[in-house]
């Protein structure tokens, strides 16, 4: 298991359309990902767990990963939680 | 028979039975199950999973069809909580290891996540409670084997009480036999208030509880106009309210033929009349009113229904849309104006102690660059399906303008740099709406296509009073001097520039200010399309030079209760002088 921290760069925070491209990713992995903050987690493959920790813009929040392809994962999640996040997805 | 006060949501009366519309709640009942009949239960849970997505992907074909793609993508939320993988390992979980039958498991479930849900100090979360609510109990009545409908339409002519309807309910209920109405949430904007004005029946929202103590059956008499209802009217005031109902297609039926008409004066004046709306939905009724354009598209609508900020595409589709059907006449977009009333949290716009002097308008969008951006290269867009024209909310000086159109221009290049389709010549203009933006009008006319006076927040901003706050509403006067003056003062410095001025805002929509703002000289008046036809017609029959002395004679009154005689006076005369006229 791989666990690494990440600021969110989308402006509204985890809401349901953050949530969803975060899930669309992590259900590309075999990995188990889950990712914490503020006292809570949620599992990286649901929209609702997700947009329930309602983290917001600007904070940090905790990424676990453990499986074969955690590298991979570990980094494509950083990715789009500190940078792709911040822009619309349409605009990529 | 007692009458009850809510807010008007969509003009007209009617009169008729109630048909009471009660939200019924399944409670799943817990029961335990043998580990043999586990897989029987995940079986029942999966059935009914889908038989709720097959069901919300009908409402929501049907809904695309009457609201446009943004009038649907609400229930699209709810298909994703359906397959949500927490939602089903948890439920699958639960069936497992206590051992307990479907319908519960997935009733605990739910019922962990709105808790999460409402722990977040931040309303949108717990607005979001609401769709899974919605989600729990379409999946609970999937468990059962009847198809009967939770929600029935009326077999006779009925006004519909409810709670609150949402866009499902609505799309269930259907239009027929629905004379009109009650709800006791919501407002203007609510669902039912625009789906109400968009099928010409009138609506009162924000009953607070009258509306669902009212019983099946029960006659109501109800008063779109003014929202007010009516319980157990006597015979004399349903006879009032049939008659009201009648003068009302009377009353269209004269104006219809006015609809091809230009609003031209008999000294050959020419005043553009124009709609504002809010929803694709409302072109048509704008159109059937004989709008020759869109004064006013108010753009929150997508922002605050999505609850997350819509893409850029998502943008482009709604507009373009608007935009295509309005076939080559101009619309008139305003950019985003949050903040004040309108105050969504998870944009970021938080509760002020101070809303309307805040974070509001054109100040909220500058300091949200990327998501002002987005919108301005949307709308640009959508210009390549017909005629727009561009306009900042709430601006109070030059600086405002100037970096909005800078926004503007960097938007331009970015459009053109991707190759994307867009209308690269769109006419920039801004709302007048404070007292400052009066004040500077001829600086800001220098550096603009056009002005479009908002009265309500002028109003509100010069007589420095709230409208939602009851105590001061009385200082609410479009007639005080200060008001006239301030449009005199806009116009003039508009047309010394050689930009149109217009006006949008309810003063547009008072008939008995229509010669007012003739007189004002305005070039163009937005209004409410069910007003527009009557606003028409009195243009149509007032020279030009006489509702210019009208409004020199009201600008010497000293206050709004002179000119508002004065000018009720002035009605009645020309009242009697057409019907003189009518007679000879």
């Amino acid at each position: 298991m791989k666990t690494v921290t990440a600021t969110v760069s989308d402006p509204v925070g985890f809401h349901l359309r953050a949530a969803g491209r975060i899930v669309k990713l992590t259900k590309t992995f075999d990995s188990e990902v889950t990712i914490r903050y503020n006292g809570r987690s949620a599992n990286a493959k649901s929209i609702m767990g997700l947009a329930s920790l309602a983290a917001e813009f600007g904070t940090e929040v905790l990424i676990e990963v453990s499986g074969f392809d955690e590298d991979d994962a570990l980094l494509k999640l950083v990715k789009l939680i500190e940078i792709d996040l911040a822009i619309a997805e349409d605009q990529q | 028979m007692d009458t009850y006060q809510g807010i008007a949501a969509s003009p007209g009366y009617a009169a008729g039975p109630v048909h009471a519309i009660r939200q019924r709640a399944i409670v799943p009942v817990r029961r335990t199950v043998r580990v043999s009949e586990v897989p029987d239960e995940i079986k029942r849970f999966g059935k009914a999973v889908e038989k709720a997505r097959s069901g919300l992907r009908e409402l929501i074909d049907r809904l695309a069809s009457e609201l446009g793609p943004e009038g649907s993508d609400i229930l699209s939320s709810q298909l994703m909580i359906l397959d949500d993988e927490m939602v089903w390992d948890a439920t699958l979980a639960v069936i497992r290891l206590e051992r307990i039958n479907a319908e519960a498991a997935f009733g605990r479930t739910m019922g962990e996540l709105a808790a999460r849900f409402l722990e977040i100090e931040d309303e949108t979360f717990r607005e979001r409670v609401n769709d899974l609510r919605d989600v729990e109990q379409r999946v609970l009545r999937g468990f059962e084997d009847s198809d009967r409908p939770h929600l029935v339409s009326p077999d006779i002519p009925s006004v519909i009480s409810a709670r609150n309807l949402t866009p499902s309910d609505t799309a269930l209920l259907g239009r027929n036999n629905v004379l009109g109405f009650v709800m006791d949430e919501g407002g203007n904007t609510s669902h039912v208030a625009i789906l109400a004005r968009s099928i010409g029946v009138p609506a009162i929202v924000g009953l607070k509880g009258r509306a669902v103590a009212l019983k099946s059956g029960s006659q109501v008499a109800i008063d779109g106009t003014d929202g007010r209802l009516v319980t157990d009217p006597d015979q004399e005031i349903l006879e009032k309210f049939i008659l009201l109902t009648r003068q009302q297609v009377v009353v269209n039926q004269k104006l219809e033929h006015l609809k091809d008409v230009p609003a031209v004066t008999p000294d050959g004046h020419r005043v553009e009349m124009m709609a504002n709306i809010e929803l694709p939905v409302e072109v048509e009724e704008a159109l059937a009113r004989g709008a020759e354009g869109i004064g006013l598209l108010r753009t929150e609508y997508l922002f605050f229904q999505h609850q997350t900020i819509p893409t850029e595409d998502d943008q482009v589709r709604v507009y373009s849309e608007i935009v295509r059907r309005m076939d080559g006449r101009p619309v008139i977009f305003r950019t985003l104006d949050v903040g004040g009333d309108k105050v969504s949290d998870y944009l970021g716009a938080k509760r002020e102690y101070n809303p309307f002097l805040g974070w509001r308008g054109i100040r909220f969008s500058l300091a949200n660059r990327l998501l002002f951006k987005t919108q301005i290269k949307a709308i640009h867009r959508a210009g390549a399906s017909g005629r727009i024209k561009l306009m900042f909310p709430m601006v109070t000086g030059l600086e405002e303008l100037r970096e909005a159109r800078q926004v503007v221009a960097e938007a331009l290049e970015e459009l053109a740099a991707q190759g994307l389709e867009h209308d690269p010549d769109v006419p920039v203009g801004i709302m007048i709406e404070t007292p400052s933006a009066v004040l500077a009008a001829d600086i800001l006319a220098a550096e603009c296509d056009f002005f479009s006076i908002g009265t309500n927040d002028l109003i509100q901003y010069t007589l420095a009073m709230d409208r939602g706050n009851s105590r001061v509403s009385y200082l609410y006067r479009p007639l005080h001097p200060a008001i006239l003056r301030s449009i005199r003062m806009t116009v003039e410095a508009g047309h010394r520039a050689g930009i149109p001025v217009g006006l949008c805002g309810e003063m547009g929509s008072e008939t008995r200010l229509a010669e007012v703002l003739l007189g004002l000289g305005l070039d163009e008046i937005s209004l409410h399309g069910a007003a527009l036809p009557k606003v028409k017609q009195v243009i149509r029959w007032t020279d030009f030079t006489e509702a210019q002395r009208l409004v020199d004679e009201l600008l010497k009154l000293g206050t709004a209760d002179d000119a508002d005689r004065w000018l009720a006076e002035y009605i009645a005369e020309r009242k009697r002088q057409r019907e003189r006229g009518d007679h000879e």
